[in-house]
């Protein structure tokens, strides 16, 4: 276990960003001790010793240092241990496969997990409105499903049996599709529209690592019921 | 081995096109030019980049490759040569990652809400923009003591990530409508911003501060007149 001493990764349960990161952990077959922090009332004072610039989790603490933001965070993993567990996540000799797949893990984090991407703003408004991002959001879905498609494999890393960065990227989707048609009452489209995309949720969900960063289904759903009411307060016009 | 094409789809005053000018610029390879018109863009630039139809955008060989970051990122590893933009070290290459997606997340955020927002939101805009200087202003201390650039003595990727912001300080502060800090406040910022703009390889296409600052005053006419 050379070199994981110390690992730690701030978390917390419910956080996309965070879960990505143990999903990258485990594949890798790193062991690291998981600090849940709570967000809500107190964060602790390694959080904001670690990242005083945005005061935000995940945290990756390793050899006393911290590295911030989620998928510079994979990346750093993916540089310090590149043989263990499931091997490269980045394409290692390709420099035109690795902007690609930095490209569309930038993709899913500016379309499904930013304030300004259309999914968001469906999620938050009504009528035509809605509709339109709605729609828009399916597009992106589109485009991810034509990506796939592009890479001949069931996972975004052009693999049938291993994921990627992309894949790690947007391996909260399977768990936070159904926030969005549950409670963003959002549309999404199906497997007759997206086949490739629809088969790989299956296969991250079918996936024991995936399964074990990820929350519960139920909890996930329970949560975001109540945030949501607070996040459509805050950002209704 | 036949020569490398490469091209450069851009917009003149884009902090992002500006990213892959100073990283082709410091490693001196040779590249076209094309300039984008935002309101007629080329066939060339909807087909390179269908999911944004976005400059900047690099053409290699015709292959085209997305967003500044991610460009700039492509050319260290393509044209690696005597200027290394990213660090070797697995843990300084995060930083450097760190403080160039600052741009992004921080400056860029606040700038744009300069130009496009109005009343409390465009005064908490000035207050963001003058926040994002103050961290870096701390970083440069923090990870760079006494030296010119995050890099240390020479540009590396946050450098290059956050540089283009300097030739739009003049506009933000003119649509902002403040002044900011000097040396006295934030000496290591403005040590890094006179270090930058000594750059030969810099001075070579960033615009005028005073045409960026015109271009952002027009847009924010646009913007008050649309209100």
């Amino acid at each position: 276990r050379m070199g994981e001493e110390g690992l730690k990764l701030l978390t917390f349960w419910s956080s996309p960003f965070a879960c990505r990161v143990r999903l990258a952990l485990d594949l890798k077959g790193l062991h690291y001790d998981l600090q849940e922090e709570d967000l809500f009332n107190a964060k602790s004072a390694l959080l904001l010793e670690s990242n005083p610039v945005h005061k935000k989790i995940p945290v990756l603490i390793h050899n006393g240092k911290a590295i911030c933001e989620s998928m510079n965070i994979v990346e750093y993993v993916d540089e310090v241990w590149p043989d263990r567990g499931t091997g490269f996540l980045l394409p290692r000799d390709d420099a035109f496969a690795r902007a690609t797949a930095r490209f569309w893990a930038d993709f899913v984090d500016k379309k499904f997990l930013s304030l300004t991407a259309a999914s968001f703003k469906a999620a938050i408004s009504s009528g035509e409105e809605k509709e339109r991002a709605n729609d828009e959001m399916i597009q992106d879905m589109v485009a991810l499903e034509r990506f796939l498609e592009s890479q001949g494999g069931v996972f975004f890393s052009g693999s049938n049996t291993s994921m990627g960065f992309v894949d790690i990227a947007a391996s909260f989707l399977p768990w936070w599709l159904p926030t969005y048609t549950e409670i963003g009452r959002l549309r999404v489209p199906g497997p007759d529209t997206c086949p490739l995309l629809h088969r790989w949720i299956a296969a991250v969900k079918d996936s024991p690592e995936a399964k074990a960063a990820f929350p519960d289904q139920q909890e996930l759903l329970d949560f975001t019921k109540v945030r949501f009411e607070e996040v459509k307060k805050r950002f209704a016009q | 081995m036949s020569k490398d094409s490469v091209k450069l789809l851009n917009f003149w005053p884009s902090m992002f096109g500006l990213r892959v000018h100073y990283a082709l610029d410091l490693k001196g390879v040779s590249y076209d030019y094309q300039e984008e018109s935002l309101l007629n863009k080329s066939k060339e630039l909807l087909e390179a980049n269908p999911i944004y139809t976005k400059i900047p955008v690099l053409i290699h060989n015709g292959k085209p490759i997305c967003e500044s970051l991610v460009i700039v990122d492509y050319i260290d590893s393509v044209w690696p040569g005597s200027h290394k933009l990213l660090p070797e070290d697995p843990y300084e290459k995060a930083v450097a990652r760190f403080w160039a997606d600052f741009g992004d997340k921080k400056l860029y955020d606040a700038g744009n809400r300069l130009i496009r927002a109005m009343g409390e939101e465009h005064k908490k805009a000035g207050e963001d923009f003058k926040w994002a200087l103050m961290k870096i202003d701390e970083a440069l201390g923090t990870i760079a003591p006494g030296k010119p650039f995050f890099g240390g003595d020479a540009m590396n990727f946050a450098d290059v990530g956050l540089a283009p912001f300097i030739c739009w300080f003049k506009g933000y502060q003119k649509v902002g409508g403040f002044v900011l800090p000097g040396p006295e406040e934030w000496p290591n910022l403005h040590k890094w911003v006179d270090a930058v703009n000594s750059v030969d390889a810099i001075k070579k296409s960033t615009p005028s501060p005073d045409k960026v600052a015109e271009f952002a005053e027009v847009i924010r006419k646009r913007v008050l007149g649309a209100a």
